[in-house]
């Protein structure tokens, strides 16, 4: 009786076994076929917005690329690459690894508050040791000016709160306490605890690894007195953007967040000149807005990095400021305008002249060093330009 | 390639399915055969000229052996015999040992020679196991030597084991090859074998790898007790469920081809002894050492002297098999002391043991051997071995960290490393009616998934895959 049943059951289970292992088979060849083809069928893409990247297009096929396997690897990229809906899988894949307790992508920070945050960079030791001791060298050599030097913390030490527990990052203050330790002769400016006294405020974009204008604005405040100036209070603000997706956003594949990109303008009457040295170009503004047009919002400052700007102003100050800089200060020059008669911005990643000759020539009285600490830690060119 | 590449899910698998369905039934074998030959040149095309020269040798060579034993010439058989396995054991090593060896040499003789380092063709320790196992079975007449040279050509690289196995021997498939039925259920059971073995893969072994990348790019100082086993256990069940589920997919899509094989797994963290582990993890390449190598020595029955002697030589040789370093050649051995320890002085002792203790203890040695296995060097093993034993603290934030970030994926894999899920899912059938349903939406939101990780997955690759 027992076993009959037994033997009863079985067969039910082998029954809708058999059924069910047919929907499937159903299951898995739809699937495949329908997606397969329409790959086949669907316009491929160019680049990416989503990923901020070229994407990978039909290989070559030839004698050479098939027997060294560069054919196989470019259909493999290929269909990756140009796959229907690729950045909705790729947003359901974050979603599924969040869901499991993933707290980066591909090493991006994934922070509360829909903020994205790029892990502390540890130091180049030897290049970061090279310029510290270039920088003092240059401060014995001009001991008529006024040089500042601020290395800026990023998102993921002045926002600390927001990081995911426990988050195993290097302590940015301390490696900032190692820089200052590490240079002589100049005024070091640590804006940390000036900009972790605001982190309530969206000091740093959420899907970028820039600080905003406000992040600027306070720290600017916080470094006024070493730069010997006395700040103007009042500022229009413009806000021109407010779909700004970074890079981080890009990097990670998180898209939960837009971010708004706003101008601050003091309140002066101040009229100004810039001029893009390698490309002998002059305007009339630091802004670019066309760059509003184009993925990356951020280039609305200087529309980017250049190797040289010279800003002229009619400020009427007797001051001019040699700023050596990466891209944080790109919004920083919008509130130092009001204080100098020119400012020129070097950007040694890409100029590769020697400073001396124009310390002298341009009668430079002041001199910044304004960097995020990230890429003061990787940065191998400034004592090349220093020397 | 891999099967869990978008390559093979949406191009090779429903081209292949569709050519061996709509050719007829004599064209069936020539049609996989093709399919095969693509799928290794996929990876590795400049050797498809080897694979074939070792192929047409391999089956002239064996019906020499055949008619040989034929005519009673058991000599000028184990002759033939022997050159080839020889033949075949070096093109092995040339591809996996040669550096190996040539470091080793440069280090006791203090000489530095250089080896070139050429690509290893893909799948070559199954390939040349498989031709191995072929050539014994001719040898000793399990089965007559394959004067189809088509059906022999798709033994050796029929794609769905060409990669990672099972190592299928040849008196397994030689009536397989010849003729095959289509069933629903054989059908249905393959695909529903692929999709379980694809979400093992793509959903749990690849996020497992995060984990454990992380965990081991730590600097060995930062590492202590918590860190140290949040690496030791993701990668065990990373490894299980990645190979493991490899080798459901492998077995699933051979039964959509109308092949059926042996099981490779068979829930090995649940084994009661190393022993028993040993019949339940790659059960085929277990099978493969036993059959051809600890019985020809003369297995268990030559006394116990002997018998030892027999064990390590199986055991050294499963851990060089699996690569060319030291740290597995330990791991080797140590599953043969211990398998020793079992055999012939705790036997006693662990008979009276209660099951669960015995399993957990097993699990536990199966972990600690696992350290060496995934270690770039001894060094390395012995101090991760320490630090899972409270010699550099117990945490800090950063394991924490680790640990917080994996423990639900932890839990899932190990629930799909036991046989629970299998129950469940077999008795809500039996029920049928909505649960029919309700598992038809369980597998199309694991095949979702799966395409949405393997999208960002194009750099992950299989891990037996080296091997």
């Amino acid at each position: 009786m027992e076993s009959k049943r037994r033997s009863g059951r079985k067969k039910v289970l082998r029954r809708n076994r058999t059924q069910q292992g047919a929907y499937l088979s159903l299951l898995l060849l739809v699937f495949v076929l329908f997606f397969g083809i329409v790959n086949l069928f669907a316009a491929d893409r160019e680049t990416s917005d989503a990923e901020n990247r070229a994407l990978a297009q039909t290989p070559e096929l030839s004698w050479q690329s098939l027997t060294d396997g560069s054919y196989f690897d470019g259909v493999d990229n290929y269909l990756a690459d140009q796959f229907v809906g690729r950045d909705f899988w790729i947003s359901l894949r974050l979603g599924f690894a969040r869901f499991m307790g993933a707290s980066e992508s591909n090493g991006v920070l994934l922070c509360d508050d829909d903020y994205l945050m790029e892990k502390p960079v540890a130091p180049n030791q030897e290049a970061v040791d090279k310029n510290l001791a270039a920088i003092s060298d240059f401060a014995v050599l001009n001991p008529n000016l006024n040089i500042c030097m601020s290395i800026v913390p990023t998102a993921a030490c002045v926002m600390d709160d927001k990081l995911p527990a426990n988050a195993p990052i290097r302590d940015q203050h301390e490696d900032i306490l190692a820089l200052q330790e590490g240079v002589s002769g100049v005024k070091f400016i640590d804006v940390t605890d000036a900009l972790k006294a605001k982190n309530s405020q969206e000091l740093y974009y959420r899907t970028d690894h820039h600080w905003t204008s406000l992040g600027a604005y306070h720290a600017f405040w916080d470094m006024a007195d070493e730069l010997e100036i006395t700040p103007v209070t009042e500022y229009d603000i413009y806000a021109v953007s407010d779909s700004f997706e970074g890079t981080l956003s890009s990097k990670s594949g998180c898209h939960d967040a837009l971010d708004t990109v706003e101008l601050y303008v003091p309140k002066t009457d101040l009229d100004y000149t810039v001029t893009y040295v390698d490309e002998d170009r002059t305007t009339a503004t630091i802004y670019k807005r066309d760059a509003l047009n184009d993925k990356d919002h951020y280039t609305v400052f200087f529309g980017g990095n250049h190797p040289r700007v010279d800003i002229r102003t009619d400020a009427n100050s007797g001051r001019t400021l040699l700023l050596f800089k990466d891209s944080y200060a790109n919004c920083m020059v919008q509130f130092l305008m009001p204080y100098y008669d020119k400012i020129i911005m070097l950007d040694p990643r890409y100029y590769y002249e020697r400073v001396d000759s124009l310390i002298t020539s341009e009668k430079v009285t002041d001199v910044l060093f304004l960097y995020n600490v990230n890429t003061f830690h990787e940065d191998t060119s400034l004592s090349g330009v220093l020397k | 390639m891999d099967f869990s590449s978008i390559t093979f899910l949406f191009f090779l698998l429903p081209v292949s399915v569709i050519l061996y369905y709509i050719v007829p039934k004599r064209l069936k074998n020539a049609a996989l055969l093709l399919i095969s030959l693509l799928f290794f040149a996929w990876g590795t095309p400049e050797y498809l000229v080897l694979i074939v020269c070792s192929i047409l040798f391999n089956y002239f060579t064996a019906l020499e052996i055949d008619a040989h034993r034929r005519g009673k010439r058991m000599g000028s058989a184990k002759l033939v015999l022997t050159v080839s396995v020889i033949l075949n054991v070096l093109l092995l090593g040339f591809f996996k040992y040669y550096g190996f060896l040539v470091e080793n040499l440069n280090a006791i003789f203090g000489t530095s020679w250089t080896a070139s380092e050429l690509p290893v063709p893909i799948g070559v320790s199954f390939y040349t196991f498989t031709l191995l196992s072929y050539l014994f079975d001719i040898y000793r007449g399990k089965a007559p030597a394959s004067e189809n040279l088509m059906q022999f050509s798709l033994y050796v690289t029929f794609f769905p084991k060409l990669i990672s196995g099972p190592i299928v021997q040849y008196a397994d498939i030689d009536e397989q090859l010849k003729h095959r039925e289509f069933s629903w259920e054989l059908f249905g059971s393959g695909a529903r074998e692929f999709l379980i073995g694809l979400g093992k893969k793509v959903l749990l072994a690849n996020l497992l790898g995060t984990t454990f990348y992380a965990v081991t790019a730590l600097p060995l100082s930062e590492v202590n007790f918590v860190s140290a086993w949040v690496g030791a256990l993701s990668y065990s069940l990373m490894l299980y469920l990645d190979f493991g589920g490899y080798s459901e997919m492998a077995i699933g899509l051979s039964k959509m081809f109308g092949f059926e094989f042996k099981k490779n797994f068979d829930y090995p963290y649940m084994s009661e002894s190393i022993t028993d582990f040993w019949r339940r993890w790659h059960i085929s390449l277990g099978a493969w050492f036993r059959e051809y190598v600890y019985f020809p020595l003369g297995g268990s029955r030559v006394g116990t002297a002997k018998t030892i002697r027999n064990l390590f030589v199986v055991w050294a040789l499963t851990g060089i098999w699996h690569g060319a370093n030291w740290t597995f050649i330990v791991w080797g051995l140590y599953h043969g002391v211990l398998q020793i320890l079992e055999k012939f002085v705790l036997k006693k002792q662990i008979e009276r043991l209660p099951k669960l203790l015995k399993q957990i203890l097993t699990v536990f040695l199966v972990i600690i051997g696992w350290v060496f296995f995934f270690s770039d060097s001894l060094g390395m093993a012995l101090s991760w071995l320490g630090r899972m034993f409270f010699f550099n603290g117990i945490g800090d934030a950063a394991a924490l960290y680790y640990l917080g970030g994996c423990w639900l994926l932890l839990l899932i894999s190990a629930f799909a490393s036991y046989p629970l899920g299998a129950v469940i899912g077999n008795n809500l059938l039996r029920r049928g009616g909505i649960w029919k349903a309700v598992s038809i939406v369980f597998f199309a939101a694991i095949l979702v998934f799966c395409l949405a990780c393997m999208m960002n997955d194009t750099y992950s690759t299989f891990l037996y895959a080296q091997f």
